[in-house]
């Protein structure tokens, strides 16, 4: 069975129910995406799956055990979240954020130790950051900025990496340059990535497995090819559209035609 | 390889070497300057040597403990500052504006004329004070989100209607300058008893925000980043509120509200040294002292050869900084 996985998971703010029994199984070393319409849970998902928000019921459990009896800061070493747009203090260096990543591994009054140093540099080098590590934040562009984030993630030394939205606010070569990335964290240094993703395409092209999410419920998981169907679209979506093969990689590609006429009519 | 680190620590090292020189400077300043003239060398001599002169004695019973209620009080203040500012994410947040100093100098003055003073009971009553004060402010600002504006608004109004009823009471009780003199924030007439009182809460405050200086840190990446780190956000939060509490309530029984320094402080070591608490703790404390200290010396110099409040000082040069910020805040969002 896979490292993460959602047994009846059940989620909600206050009163309202936004997750209803779901469950679901990250397959390990693979890139997973989360998909669905504006508001329809997934990112609610992610962060359930990251222990940030506790289960109305049901349980999400990380090696086979409830993530949330164990340890926060032992679920740190195992399973890193990068919350959709971040913030951080004016003025801190990437190298600075890097190092934040090592906070689940250190001990009250304890310096860091050379293991520390070797992750971060790793860190900053898988993400290209190295050049850059002295720059404060403020200094960056967008999607440098996000490198220095999924840097602190790594840092962190897990094999779980999770992401809300990574590409979110980025103009199209800053998104490619984030994805690339995962994409090389997961096939070279073997990391298990899930990520809520905005664009369908993208998500096709990018992860090896698509969860879509509609009115708290799981409507379909699967490869891309399994996911994207035109009911898929209609349904998830409220799109007709033409599903068509990357000329590149064979990858779906959906092509929007228009609204539904269901939809149309309201 | 870390070059980059190391010249930042170094340079953290010949910044921490010259405040340290500032700040004995202002030790030996504090010292000499008063009714009686004493060199400053003079002064820090006899701090080691013994030889019962008048001065002598002038420096160990008067002088000595004002300059030591100076330094602590200073240091806990603009540490209570700094803690605030990263618990709260907030430029703004400092013991005066979160209301905690009104709080607490209420506390004591219906202390004072409900119970006959000594200085354990007023330093519990700064404590209560100070959590009364701080805890409305919070949940009036923390309401629906709390932002830089919503705090000042809410930490003035709770602030200002706090001090009219200290004032009140002290108006209905006659009870004269002395108490007046006091809300100013003055440390002239520190005794060793008040050393005594401050000095352990003030040691063991910033020891503990010392200790947890990287959980601090880890406060200003957000709420969810910080979870994710494994930081246990309850916990921590409830240790620093009660850190604040001990540092500025015991900061207020022995000197009155000094305001600006939890303010200003904070904010000039991270313009210097960046954003690690691990740094920006201890230097705040440093800094802390040294603003006291010196501010101190004025407060004798403004209208000698009579005291003035230190507080008055503090207030003349927080004053231009707070509306710095706040002109600056309007980018905050």
């Amino acid at each position: 069975m896979g490292k993460l996985a959602a047994d009846q998971l059940t989620l909600s703010y206050d009163s309202t129910v936004i997750i209803d029994g779901v469950d679901l199984k990250i397959e390990e070393g693979k890139i997973t995406a989360l998909i669905g319409a504006n508001g329809c849970g997934k990112s609610t998902i992610l962060k359930s799956l990251a222990r940030l928000m506790a289960p109305k019921s049901g349980t999400v459990l990380l090696e086979g055990k409830d993530i949330h009896r164990q340890p926060s800061k032992e679920v740190a070493k195992k399973l890193a979240i990068l919350p959709q747009s971040p913030q951080a203090p004016e003025g801190l260096t990437v190298e600075e954020l890097c190092y934040f990543g090592r906070h689940p591994h250190k001990k009250l009054l304890s310096k860091h130790t050379q293991e520390d140093h070797d992750m971060v540099e790793w860190a900053l080098e898988a993400t290209g950051m190295i050049e850059l590590k002295d720059r404060t934040l403020d200094a960056l562009s967008g999607g440098q900025r996000q490198r220095a984030w999924i840097s602190m993630a790594l840092a962190q030394g897990t094999d779980l990496l999770l992401l809300d939205e990574p590409t979110t606010y980025l103009d199209i070569s800053h998104q490619i340059e984030v994805l690339e990335l995962l994409k090389k964290l997961n096939r070279d240094h073997g990391r298990t990535v899930v990520m809520v993703l905005h664009d369908l395409n993208q998500a096709a092209q990018y992860a090896d497995y698509l969860i879509s999410v509609l009115d708290g419920k799981i409507y379909n998981a699967g490869t891309p090819e399994d996911v994207f169907t035109q009911p898929f679209f209609r349904e998830v979506f409220g799109l007709e559209c033409c599903i068509m093969r990357s000329p590149i990689d064979q990858k779906p590609m959906c092509l929007p035609t228009g609204l539904c006429p269901k939809l149309r009519a309201k | 390889m870390y070059h980059s680190a190391k010249r930042r620590s170094s340079s953290r090292l010949m910044m921490f070497i010259i405040a340290l020189i500032i700040f004995i400077f202002g030790l030996g300043l504090n010292l000499s300057v008063g009714a009686s003239d004493i060199s400053i060398i003079d002064s820090l001599k006899y701090l080691f040597v013994w030889d019962g002169s008048k001065e002598q004695l002038i420096i160990s019973t008067l002088r000595l403990p004002r300059t030591l209620i100076g330094v602590f009080v200073g240091a806990s203040l603009a540490v209570a500052g700094a803690l605030m500012q990263a618990m709260t994410r907030n430029p703004l947040a400092s013991p005066q504006i979160f209301g905690v100093n009104a709080g607490a100098s209420l506390f004591v003055v219906a202390s004072l004329v409900i119970l006959p003073a000594s200085p354990y009971s007023s330093v519990i009553f700064a404590f209560a004070g100070a959590a009364a004060g701080g805890a409305i402010v919070y949940m009036i600002a923390s309401s629906g989100g709390m932002t830089p504006v919503k705090l000042a608004l809410s930490g003035m109004a709770v602030h200002l209607f706090l001090s009219s009823m200290t004032q009140a009471i002290i108006i209905l009780n006659e009870s004269g300058e002395d108490v007046l003199y006091w809300m100013t924030g003055a440390i002239d007439g520190s005794n060793w008893q008040d050393v005594i009182t401050i000095a352990p809460f003030s040691v063991i405050g910033i020891g503990l925000a010392l200790v947890f200086s990287g959980s601090v840190s880890v406060l200003g990446l957000g709420d969810e980043t910080a979870k994710g780190l494994g930081q246990n956000m309850n916990g921590i939060r409830i240790l620093i509120s009660l850190i604040i509490l001990i540092l500025s309530g015991a900061s207020v029984a022995v000197a009155g509200p000094i305001g600006f320094v939890g303010l200003l402080v904070p904010h000039i070591v991270r313009k210097l040294i960046g954003e690690h608490y691990q740094y920006v703790l201890p230097f705040s404390a440093l800094f802390g002292a040294i603003l006291l200290v010196y501010a101190d010396v004025l407060a004798r110099w403004i209208a000698f050869p009579y005291e003035s409040p230190v507080g008055i000082v503090t207030a003349i040069i927080g004053t231009p900084f707070f509306l710095y910020l706040a002109r600056k805040g309007r980018n905050l969002k």
